[in-house]
């Protein structure tokens, strides 16, 4: 491991949009002189355009090094120093932070930039744009610093920031009650990644310091991999002292145990099955601050924290089939709830966990590079797809927090032409049609899924498959429903203007190119129409490598070439069905259709709710759990034993004792308990006198 | 003046003003609220001053006690007035000397106005920040009375609820601390006879004059490993294992530690603004510090063994409270249910011994005190306007108060341990250190902490958020400038300790390391060798009162 190169110029990425949010903070909170809406937006672009442009200028200074593992380090200060342990606040500028700042300062700069155009006009008694700057600001900070980390702790400082942020966007209409359960829950939800995400660092702190301090750096995990691996922690103390429990225990390995507490962190901030119950939750937040969650600054973290942690997941055993059994459940489950969503927003939500989860199987495959390709790919077409619904849903003259039913739509193709343009870009690049930014992405993914020998691949890849082709199939439902077919809105006039300006309008048009072109960004040998001499591996990933061990494979070009096709096929197919579904009529086909739609539609909806609501299932095994501990615990333990026998008996036999001398001073009044300890002390200093 | 004189009348300062205040009613009568409140304001302000001067002049690389005065009172109990301050009496003191003027401005338009409420609180001052300078264990004891006195009166006197109801939790909040006091007490006179035995002469001093004084407890020859048993044939009052187990317990019930916490819900439901934030904030740290400063020291041995056990009781009280605070309806009982849980974050660093795990307790102290001052505080505010009520009756406060909501919002990440504010460093350091010895027990407490925080997560929802479906809600009036800067005083170190928690840390360090040092000595001292140690102090002492004879 070569020696990062010192620069002190790291720490300005996340302390500009800080230094924004802060700003924003005090205008509000503590002057309550607000700014307006252009100064606001400008501030936070401002800070966000410099934080890009501080990454970009480091990306270059990185590519410029010849080192073979290129970084650039920032040592801030030591934050917590305490006998051995020197946790410092250093930040690491490697290849995956270079990748990530600049997506998330770049998506979130035209997301500020778009919401601009369409929040302001806000109706709601509790809607604050420049609020809304602030989490955006905020959250972006959360996701500078945690992959900026260059060690654990710091990791974890932006981890729970980015949950904290997560609550505060999905619960910013917090008048509305859904809102704000919704957004408790989350938080909820985060601080079991959380206590998940801390436990693993006292582990690793602890396992490091048994041959010197404790080392909480993601620079020396890959080298100290293989000791974790053979270091062995025994059986709790709680669990061996359950009957039977000794028999079970076996030494357990290090690495395997942290990794399994990354892994439960990752799911429960990612929506993994079984924690993909907040996704719905999700969907309550403003379009611009879901177009931040669902691509970079929410929901995706967890892969990068998995991909940071990648050498320790590697060293562990077993632990990676589960990621990508986990990951392909939520994706098929996720599409599944995208295909019977009425809500234009929920059903985005679920499409991007969808690809969220294909990232997890990828990286459960042992191909983080591919998961980091996927991530990148679809950041840019799940943003630039909420985007176009925030548009829509303003053009149609709704209120930024009421539902957008697909079916009031209709026709919008005219009125809305170049919105609809660059939705049909991101719908492109959802499909995976080919040579769009998903294609690439999804050739990579599929690949590793088909070359993989985890028993079982065959299911997984189909499932990942039928996964895929729902997602493709409700995308372009929803496309088709918002923007074609008859019209179902009344004012066609006022639709043409509801397009908005250029802050509006150029978000779109930069984010829908990136849509369709990121993903040449590294297109693998086979696919590329421009073949470099050593792409044999994307060019991303080729950068990433001293970070992301690359996937190396040997199939011919002719090979990987079906297998991408294939897959745009499919999905291509799965997309014509949603479009000529009309048309099949003629083919006898339309009525068995609409009776099979009658009759799977409703229960799946219901599964959809089941599974996706799960507070139902929290009601019914955590209420009445609750209810029994508040009789036992509050009434019984509380109030009866410690309150009524212990306290109020002993105080009886007190005051019997003392033959109700004292009882007149006990009478609550101050002045008789301060009578009283004057008097005490004056006997006791009398009784003292030398 | 030198450190040693400002530290003194650091501590006697408000005591003496409320003796002068009340001289003054007495000869006056009525009209002098205004003077009260102002006093308060002005001896209380004035004394975090000089705790700050304090803090400056602090010298982190020493490692002994700076700012001592000693000046012998009763000789023949052993009892001196022997003040002196180490980084943790120093950050505790900082602590109480930081609160009591918040809370002073935060009543100044309600309870300030009433003399009572002025002269208990300059009492309850006096006898905290005394508690916390003495180094002597029968001054700290009255030091220890005279804050729980003024506590339990005021909550019987001037308290929230029905009059039987918060007389009942007073007598609870006296009858615990009387507990308390009597059990500390007897083991303080074991202490005290032990130490005449040895050497000759009676001394509470917990170390000696820095500078070659008289020896101390410390150099008495108390604790012995339990499979020792050299002590066997003395009377048990003189045993290591009984005298460490009244001790702990009277701790224990001041900690308070479970099951013995019993007069802190009922005081916190029943203290008046601002004693509730105390009660929470600094009150319930007299009993942690005692662990601190006499059970690990004068008991390396049988704290050792007793670790494990300590440990797995405050996880046990962590997850009971954290439970509890699941199963509250009012705000103030969810957060007075968390303070349990992060006092046993406390607790389980102190039991872990290490350097970094006490370490991690003081500071996590230190942040307590200010997160519970500042919830306690605004849940004071919120109920000047709105009354004491339950959850129920709250939803929506947000939307009138957008203040409010933001600071409440703060602090309370702040007491569930969010980084990068307070409560994170001390919890990481107590958590890392207890991980070693009791991984399970570690993660559990983990767990809790997470437990508690839902549970504070779900009441601040409940109030802030949600529709204003109460027509009572909607009028609220924000905080006002006052208000707002009271609280945004209590925010100002819960950044600072969250984001640079090395400015505390340093001054502890040498500190802690020298209790340590002391503790290992203790436990390593070899019984010829310690038994020569203690003929050669008797020897000394002897020559010294042959000398002080005419």
């Amino acid at each position: 491991m070569s020696e990062a190169v010192a620069t002190d110029w790291i720490r300005w990425i996340p302390a500009l949009p800080l230094l924004s949010a802060a700003i924003h903070a005090l205008a509000i909170g503590l002057l309550r002189t607000p700014l307006r809406v252009a100064a606001a937006t400008a501030l936070s672009c401002t800070a966000l355009g410099l934080s890009f442009a501080a990454s970009f200028a480091l990306l270059l200074e990185l590519v410029a090094s010849t080192r073979p593992e290129p970084a650039l380090m920032d040592d801030v200060f030591t934050w917590i120093g305490a006998g051995r342990l020197q946790i410092e606040a250093t930040l690491l500028f490697d290849p995956l932070a270079a990748v990530v700042c600049l997506l998330a300062t770049g998506i979130a700069f035209f997301v500020t930039l778009h919401a601009s155009a369409t929040l302001p006009a806000d109706p709601r008694e509790e809607a604050s744009f420049q609020r809304l700057l602030c989490f955006l600001d905020l959250a972006t900070t959360s996701l500078l610093l945690l992959v900026l980390a260059e060690n654990l702790a710091v990791f974890f400082l932006g981890w729970q920031l980015l949950g904290v942020c997560a609550h505060l966007l999905i619960g910013y209409w917090y008048l509305d009650a859904r809102a704000a359960r919704g957004a408790t829950r989350v938080l909820g939800v985060q601080l079991i990644a959380d206590v998940a995400l801390l436990g693993t660092l006292l582990l690793l702190a602890w396992a490091s310091s048994e041959t010197g301090s404790p080392k909480l750096g993601f620079r020396g995990l890959s080298a100290s991999a293989p000791a974790l691996q053979e270091q062995t922690l025994g059986t709790p103390m709680l669990w061996s002292a359950l009957p039977g429990m000794a028999a079970l225990g076996a030494q357990w390995s290090v690495s395997n145990l942290s990794c399994i507490g990354f892994v439960v962190a990752a799911a429960c901030r990612a929506a993994q099955v079984p924690f993909q119950f907040f996704a719905r939750d999700t969907a309550r937040a403003p379009a611009p601050a879901l177009a931040l969650l669902l691509t970079t600054s929410g929901l995706p973290a967890a892969l990068i924290l998995l991909c940071r942690v990648d050498p320790l997941l590697g060293a562990a055993t077993g632990v990676l089939p589960w990621v990508a059994w986990m990951g392909v459940a939520t994706a098929l489950l996720a599409s599944l709830a995208a295909l019977v969503q009425r809500e234009a927003r929920r059903n985005l939500v679920y499409v991007g966990l969808v690809q969220v989860s294909l990232g997890f199987v990828a990286i459960g495959l042992g191909a983080p590079s591919a998961a980091l390709f996927h991530l990148v790919t679809q950041a840019a077409c799940i943003a630039v797809l909420f985007l176009c619904l925030a548009t829509v849903s303003r053009a149609l003259g709704l209120a930024p927090h009421q539902d957008l039913d697909p079916t009031a739509g209709g026709a919008l193709w005219r009125s809305l032409p170049r919105t609809h343009a660059v939705f049909v870009c991101g719908w492109a690049a959802a499909v995976g049609i080919p040579f769009t930014a998903g294609f690439f992405s999804r050739d990579q993914l599929f690949l590793v899924m088909a070359l993989s020998e985890l028993p079982g691949r065959a299911v997984l890849q189909a499932t990942a498959l039928a996964a895929q082709a729902v997602t493709a199939f409700s995308i372009t439902r929803l496309w088709l429903t918002l923007f074609h077919g008859p019209a179902r809105h009344a004012d066609a006039t006022r639709l043409a203007a509801g397009e908005g300006g250029l802050g509006a309008l150029s978000p779109l048009f930069v984010l829908g190119f990136l849509a369709l072109f990121i993903g040449w960004l590294g297109p693998s040998g086979a696919l590329n129409p421009f073949p470099v001499a050593d792409a044999e591996s994307n060019s991303l990933a080729n950068f990433v490598t001293s970070v992301l061990p690359p996937f190396l494979y040997d199939v011919s070009h002719g090979t990987e070439r079906r297998l991408a096709f294939l897959l745009a096929g499919v999905s291509g197919a799965a997309a014509l069905l949603a479009w000529r579904v009309p048309d099949l009529g003629s083919l006898g086909l339309a009525e068995r259709l609409r009776a099979l739609r009658v009759r799977l539609f409703p229960p799946l909806r219901r599964a959809a709710r089941a599974l996706f609501e799960t507070p139902q299932l929290i009601r019914r095994a955590v209420r009445p759990t609750l209810r029994q501990a508040d009789r036992v615990l509050l009434r019984g333990v509380e109030s009866r034993v410690a309150s009524r026998r212990v306290l109020t008996g002993s105080s009886r036999v007190v005051g019997r004792s003392i033959q109700h001398s004292l009882r007149p001073l006990q009478s609550g009044q101050a002045q008789g308990y301060l009578l009283l300890m004057l008097v005490g002390t004056l006997a006791l200093l009398v009784w003292l006198r030398p | 003046m030198s450190g040693a004189g400002w530290l003194a009348a650091l501590v006697a300062a408000p005591a003496t003003t409320a003796l002068v205040l009340a001289l003054l009613l007495a000869l006056v009568g009525r009209g002098l609220e205004s003077l009260f409140r102002w006093a308060a304001l002005g001896v209380s302000s004035a004394a975090f001053a000089v705790a700050l001067a304090l803090f400056v002049s602090f010298d982190p690389t020493d490692t002994g006690f700076q700012f001592v005065t000693h000046v012998p009172w009763l000789p023949s109990f052993g009892a001196n007035l022997f003040f002196g301050l180490d980084g943790i009496g120093l950050l505790l003191i900082l602590l109480t000397a930081f609160v009591f003027p918040l809370i002073f401005l935060a009543v100044f338009r309600s309870h300030a106005r009433d003399p009572r409420y002025v002269f208990a609180m300059l009492v309850l001052e006096t006898g905290l920040l005394g508690s916390f300078a003495s180094l002597n264990l029968l001054p700290l004891q009255l030091f220890n009375w005279m804050a729980w006195a003024p506590a339990a009166a005021l909550i019987g006197g001037l308290g929230i609820g029905p009059r039987a109801e918060r007389i009942a939790a007073a007598n609870r909040l006296l009858l615990s601390a009387f507990t308390a006091s009597l059990l500390i007490l007897l083991a303080t006179l074991g202490l005290g006879s032990l130490h005449a035995d040895q050497m000759g002469f009676p001394s509470l001093d917990l170390v000696a004059v820095p500078g070659g004084g008289l020896p101390s407890l410390l150099d008495v020859r108390i604790d012995v490993p339990l499979d020792v048993r050299a002590g066997d044939d003395a009377p048990f009052w003189q045993q290591p294992l009984w005298l460490f187990v009244a001790f702990a317990l009277g701790f224990a019930i001041q900690g308070p530690m479970l099951p013995l916490h019993v007069w802190l819900p009922a005081a916190d439901r029943s203290a008046p603004s601002g004693v509730d934030a105390l009660l929470g904030g600094v009150l319930a740290k007299l009993g942690i510090y005692g662990f601190l400063r006499v059970a690990l020291p004068l008991f390396p041995g049988v704290s050792a063994e007793a670790a494990g056990w300590i440990a797995g009781l405050a996880v046990v009280g962590m997850l009971y409270a954290g439970v509890l605070g699941l199963l509250r309806r009012d705000l103030k009982g969810i957060v007075s249910s968390l303070s349990i849980v992060h006092l046993g974050v406390v607790m389980l660093g102190i039991a872990s011994l290490g350097l970094e795990g006490i370490e991690g307790s003081v500071l996590h102290l230190l942040s307590h005190g200010l997160a519970w001052t500042g919830l306690f505080l605004l849940i004071g505010m919120l109920a000047e306007r709105r009354g004491w009520q339950e959850l129920s009756e709250f939803g929506g406060i947000a939307r009138p108060m957008p203040a409010f909501a933001t600071l409440l919002g703060l602090v309370a990440f702040a007491a569930m341990g969010l980084p990068p504010l307070s409560g994170f460093a001390g919890q990481l350091l107590v958590l890392l250190a207890s991980f070693g010895p009791w991984p399970g027990l570690t993660l559990l407490a983990t767990l809790s902490i997470g437990i508690g925080a839902v549970a504070l997560l779900w009441g601040t929802r409940r109030v802030l958020f949600g529709p204003v479906e109460n027509p009572a809600n909607r009028g609220l009036i924000d905080l006002d400038r006052r208000e707002r800067a009271v609280v945004l005083a209590v925010l100002v170190p819960i950044f600072w300790i969250g984001l640079h928690p090395a400015t505390f840390l340093q001054r502890l360090e040498p500190s802690v390391g020298e209790l340590r040092r002391v503790m290992e000595q203790r436990l390593a001292l070899p019984e010829p060798e310690g038994v020569a140690r203690v003929a050669q102090t008797v020897a000394r002492a002897r020559v010294l009162d042959d000398e002080a004879q005419p």
